[in-house]
């Protein structure tokens, strides 16, 4: 595996579960799957139709999302909308989120502060 | 939505059960209509290409259901993989070619020639398979119907290996057995020349080898049974390594060749004893016995040359080999403490 690939797999690892909890803010209002799709593409939030569509569909049958089907328009589409419970997981997993935020916030600063282990002369 | 879309959908749902299939298909139908509007709208495709490209977009149809499906992709997940390889190096490691060798034994008595070590390998080979097979059958079953835990799986820190430094905690009854078997064997060579057959509670005096051996093969093997001990104890005091394993071959080897060699040739067993026997026995026992005291003899010496060599490549006690991992301390840092 080369740099550029370990890269690309580390930021998908990092970015999947950012995703379910943009589906579950962002379907607070209903929406189909290509819309949600663009959407979140539009907002910085990149996510794959490969890895977009399975997840509606898992979060469905985990009860986290609610579908109907619209067939008002031409074509019949799937509106998905958070369920009470998706929208208890998304308060939990946004806290979390911001948690995890600041404590690298925290690192960051910590590794600013510091002069290293060779300097310190802090023989612990 | 043209033949091909609908194509596409039967592709992707038909390896589902009924009940999803209808679901998945109109999910997919959406997606696939967006993505075909969205190439169109953003120039990716021509109108008359879209569909088609939309398709390749979505990649192979059940690899795109698999997604969509929670079903294992995988014959056999990390899960059970360590424990599939383990039990099937383990039973490869001896099962084929004890089968082999039963099968090979067996075929030898109802009077097969050479053509028994072809018929025997072929044995081994199917066998190899079969339990190949059969084993990674059941472990996919398992990955597919199973639901064990960790726990379920008997794993407990009880079962992590020895370290290197005590691996050989059985050294000192190894020498103690290997002289005491020898001792009973060299006994038994001197025993044997005063009589091994009983008439009516009389010891008579028929020796069960040739007195003749006794001019040379008789001390020849006494010389052996001298070596071996030495070698024993050469063993206890050192330790296993390719060296001794190779010394280990060559002494069952100075054994096994001139014991079956003299067998053949008539001029192991006295001509006496064989007459005192021959009356009990017909044509076909003496035939099977022969071919168990040969193969027995073979056998016996081939499990320990592989028996040393075996001891040998894990490395002995004292790391003969340096494999990571061997970190089994030398004599003197053993001294120092740690």
């Amino acid at each position: 595996m080369n740099p550029d690939e370990t890269t690309t797999a580390h930021l998908q690892e990092l970015r999947r579960g950012t995703v379910v909890l943009a589906c579950l803010v962002r379907l607070r209002t209903p929406d189909y799957g290509y819309a949600l799709l663009e959407s979140l593409n539009g907002l910085g939030i990149l996510v794959d139709a490969n890895t977009l569509y399975p997840l509606l569909r898992r979060l469905e049958k985990q009860a986290l999302l609610t579908s109907e089907w619209n067939t008002d328009e031409a074509r019949p589409r799937k509106f998905y909308r958070t369920s009470p419970t998706g929208d208890a997981l998304a308060i939990a997993l946004m806290s979390d989120w911001r948690r995890i935020d600041d404590a690298l916030g925290g690192l960051t600063t910590d590794q600013a502060g510091s002069t290293g282990p060779d300097t310190t002369g802090d023989a612990s | 939505m043209t033949e091909l879309t609908d194509r596409y959908l039967f592709a992707a749902t038909r390896s589902l059960p009924a009940a999803q299939r209808e679901d998945l298909s109109r999910d997919l139908a959406e997606r696939i209509a967006d993505t075909i509007d969205a190439r169109i709208e953003s120039g990716a495709s021509t109108p008359e290409t879209a569909e088609r490209d939309a398709l390749v977009e979505l990649g192979h149809p059940a690899s795109l259901a698999a997604t969509y499906s929670d079903r294992p992709l995988v014959l056999i997940g990390p899960r059970y993989f360590l424990i599939w390889k383990r039990l099937l190096l383990f039973l490869e490691s001896f099962v084929p070619a004890t089968v082999a060798a039963a099968a090979a034994l067996g075929l030898v008595i109802s009077g097969g020639g050479w053509e028994v070590i072809g018929a025997a390998i072929g044995i081994g080979i199917n066998v190899a398979v079969q339990l190949a097979f059969w084993t990674t059958a059941v472990f996919a079953m398992i990955e597919r119907f199973g639901t064990g835990t960790d726990a379920e799986l008997g794993w407990t820190p009880e079962h992590l290996p020895q370290l290197p430094e005590v691996r050989r905690p059985h050294r000192r009854a190894d020498l103690i057995a290997s002289l005491v078997w020898l001792a009973i064997a060299a006994g038994f060579l001197v025993w044997q020349q005063f009589g091994v057959v009983w008439i009516d509670g009389e010891r008579a005096a028929v020796p069960l080898l040739a007195p003749d051996l006794w001019s040379f093969w008789l001390p020849y093997v006494f010389a052996l049974i001298a070596l071996e001990a030495a070698f024993a104890v050469w063993i206890y005091r050192s330790d296993w390594n390719w060296a001794n394993a190779l010394v280990n071959v060559v002494l069952n080897a100075a054994f096994a060749i001139p014991a079956v060699w003299l067998f053949v040739e008539g001029r192991l067993v006295s001509a006496e004893f064989l007459a005192v026997i021959e009356p009990h026995l017909d044509a076909d026992a003496e035939w099977v016995l022969s071919v168990i005291f040969v193969a027995g003899v073979v056998a016996a010496c081939v499990w320990d040359s592989i028996d040393g060599i075996v001891k040998a490549a894990r490395g002995g006690g004292r790391g003969t080999l340096d494999f990571p991992g061997n970190r089994s301390p030398r004599p003197a840092e053993r001294s120092t403490g740690r």
